[in-house]
């Protein structure tokens, strides 16, 4: 069962109930109990560096580090993750530190990602 | 998690701080690695500095096309704003902007490089540490660029 909580008009997140069926005293009853609840969040992110501004759906477990969000966008749009950033749409660094879930109630949604300035050590 | 900023962070601590949150490998600390304006930025915030937004000019795009945020950002107070490139490796903070009735636009550009004894502004600007420059040619069209913004938190 999939479930769609709004939390306002820009928001979401999509909760998977998993659910498993067991006896019920009553009798032509089954009783239905949640088991887990497994949680995702979406993020949209765009690739700055590219005039084009293609883009890339992830979704991952809200549970999730955001250097997973980094690594999978960085992968999709084949650039290096170590010379990568992800920064909101109004130019708000993301700490990679922080789960998905904290990063997507924060910031929302929507991202960027950019090349970052990499010339080695000095 | 940030702090309250007790004076300027050294690089011990930026690097630390940088390893802590993720943003770095382990081995970090202590290592002669590069800090850009991402890094810089994420530091402000840790810190409890001013706020640091971040902006992506591509390659090939040139400031131009930012010269209107650039002059809003100065007008309203806004902070230095630190530059940093990839074929332009030459760290730059702009502390102004001039823009004309045509397409000639002026930076005023700190060069951040300076160490050393104070000097007066005079002579400071008389070897060229700080000095308007006609922004086609102050800025590499084959580079890209980050820039950090920086304001002071209206939470302060």
């Amino acid at each position: 069962m999939l479930i769609i909580l709004k939390i306002n008009n820009q928001r979401a997140r999509q909760f998977l109930i998993v659910q498993e069926v067991g006896k019920s005293a009553k009798p032509g009853w089954q009783a239905v109990q949640a088991r887990s609840i497994i949680s995702k969040v979406s993020f949209k992110i765009m690739l700055t560096s590219d005039p084009q501004l293609p883009y890339k759906v992830l979704s991952v477990l809200e549970s999730s580090f955001f250097t997973a969000v980094l690594k999978f966008a960085a992968e999709e749009f084949k650039v290096l993750p170590a010379t990568s950033a992800i920064i909101t749409n109004d130019g708000i660094g993301i700490s990679p530190a922080q789960t998905a879930g904290n990063i997507f109630l924060k910031h929302g949604s929507e991202m960027r990602i950019i090349l970052r300035v990499h010339v080695g050590s000095c | 998690m940030s702090r309250k900023a007790e004076g300027v962070p050294g690089l011990n601590a930026v690097q630390a701080a940088l390893e802590d949150m993720g943003d770095k490998p382990p081995g970090f600390r202590g290592s002669r690695s590069w800090i850009g304006c991402v890094e810089a930025s994420l530091c402000l915030a840790h810190f409890g500095g001013p706020q640091g937004r971040l902006c992506h000019v591509p390659r090939g795009a040139g400031l131009h096309g930012e010269l209107q945020r650039l002059y809003s950002h100065f007008e309203r107070g806004g902070g230095p704003v630190m530059v940093g490139g990839d074929a332009d490796a030459q760290a730059k903070a702009l502390l102004g902007v001039c823009v004309g009735p045509g397409t000639e636009a002026y930076v005023l550009i700190l060069d951040p490089h300076y160490w050393g004894a104070s000097k007066n502004p005079k002579e400071l600007q008389a070897a060229g540490w700080v000095g308007w420059q006609e922004v086609s040619t102050a800025f590499n069209p084959t580079s890209f660029y980050n820039l950090c913004f920086t304001s002071c938190n209206s939470k302060k």
